[in-house]
């Protein structure tokens, strides 16, 4: 068969070297240890900056997500892998984001509040005869 | 290829660029239309566009992918993974747009503050200014309130030693004038060869002291007289009583004479009433054919009705 003309450790590394190939290549289709390891970072990084898995459900996800991701890459179903660890990344970047968003929120309410109480100050120091 | 068949196919290009265009090819997987619906809403939504085009930008490539997946008949797990992708990304874009929104207001409303403290102590500073000024005023019209009461105190003291200095040159004026202090107030007495007997002409040895009395009322014009005649007992009283009336008009007449007006002189006859002397000797009779001038007070009144 012409199949046995190539040895099978050379398939393995051709294997290899499509994969890293791909991976390189963000459009690839089988997420690399790197990928995940960069999904692993943004999903840390997120939880770092704030986002709580009380506070955005997106967080929780995303951690369940990567978990799934390399357990879909252990059992080598790599379009899963792939779609877990995309997923999980882009749900870190929602709770990042979203956590971002209260945090600044909370700052324009407060300074709003401070805002009002000025005001209250100016009206009296103005009626003050 | 048929010619027909080359035209269908532009077209379908041309529909899909335009459908591309305004986002909205039409679908029939539900996690793209889902994803197409968030996208619409956050692109049409000010804030989003305003703060976060980049964010918005990446979404639009992600809802393309997804979308070329889907026309490329991909299978449906490939399709909803990128679907879902987009749907993230449009909430990614949200998130960031709302962050930077809060942002902006907070750096404003910081600006606000800061010019809102100025203000405050500005306008506080111009309130304790103008209350000192106000108690500065009301010192000072304290202050002035006093003086002009001291300057009126000291203006009536004043008017009331010129008054006692007055009455006190009146009182020496009229003592050479022989007057005498009496229940109704200082009294001359023109008496001693003033008249005949039933005669109303003043004699020749009265006029030195008519013109006596005359120099005291010039001096004095804030004092009334009261000139009141009487006689003695010769004759009827009732013809008495016009003598007396005449004696005092006589004085009277020689007063204005000498420069007296004559609105400050009255006139009254007592007739042989109030006889200062007895009527029964010659001597007596002459004192109480006599005339006697009364002075009133300052204010031009008589002590009482004498």
């Amino acid at each position: 068969m012409a199949r046995d003309l190539i040895p099978r450790g050379c398939a393995f590394a051709l294997t290899l070297a499509g994969a890293a190939m791909l991976g390189a290549c963000s459009t690839g289709k089988v997420p690399t240890a790197e990928q995940l390891g960069a999904t692993r970072a943004s999903v840390e990084s997120a939880q770092i900056a704030g986002a709580s898995d009380d506070a955005t459900p997106e967080m929780a996800k995303a951690r369940e997500k990567l978990a799934q991701a390399d357990a879909a890459a252990r059992a080598k179903d790599n379009v899963r892998a792939r779609h877990l660890a995309e997923e999980a990344e882009v749900d870190a970047l929602v709770a990042r984001s979203k956590a971002a968003a209260d945090k600044s929120q909370k700052a324009a309410a407060e300074i709003d509040a401070s805002l009002a109480t000025l005001r209250d100050e100016m009206t009296r120091a103005t009626s003050k005869q | 290829m048929k010619k027909q068949q080359w035209t269908t196919l532009a077209a379908s290009i041309a529909a899909a660029i335009a459908l591309g265009a305004c986002s909205s090819v039409p679908s029939q997987n539900a996690v793209l239309s889902d994803a197409h619906r968030s996208f619409d809403q956050a692109s049409s939504n000010g804030q989003v566009t305003q703060f976060a085009q980049a964010e918005l930008g990446r979404a639009r490539d992600a809802l393309s992918r997804a979308d070329k997946a889907w026309s490329d008949k991909q299978d449906d797990a490939e399709v909803n993974h990128l679907a879902y992708l987009a749907q993230q990304r449009t909430q990614v874009a949200m998130n960031v747009a709302t962050q930077r929104a809060a942002d902006a207001r907070v750096q404003t409303a910081s600006a606000e503050r800061e010019r809102l403290r100025a203000d405050i102590r500005t306008r506080q500073a111009e309130v304790a200014q103008r209350n000192a000024q106000t108690a500065q005023a009301q010192a000072q019209s304290a202050q002035a309130q006093a003086q002009f009461a001291q300057t009126q105190a000291q203006n009536a003291q004043a008017m009331a030693a010129a008054e006692a200095e007055r009455a006190n040159r009146l009182q020496r004026e009229l003592s050479e004038l022989a007057a005498k202090p009496t229940d109704h107030g200082l009294v001359v007495m023109l008496q001693d060869v003033l008249f005949d007997t039933g005669r109303a002409t003043l004699k020749e040895g009265a006029q030195a002291r008519l013109d006596q009395l005359a120099v005291v009322l010039r001096n004095h014009p804030e004092r009334r007289v009261l000139v009141e005649g009487f006689t003695d007992s010769v004759g009827s009283s009732d013809s008495n009583l016009e003598l007396s009336r005449a004696r005092a008009e006589s004085v009277r007449n020689a007063l204005t004479a000498r420069g007296v007006p004559a609105d400050r002189i009255d006139t009254r006859g007592f007739g042989e009433a109030r006889p200062v002397a007895s009527n029964s000797t010659q001597a007596g009779r002459q004192q109480n054919r006599r005339v006697e001038v009364v002075f009133s007070d300052e204010r031009g009144q008589f002590a009482a009705a004498p």
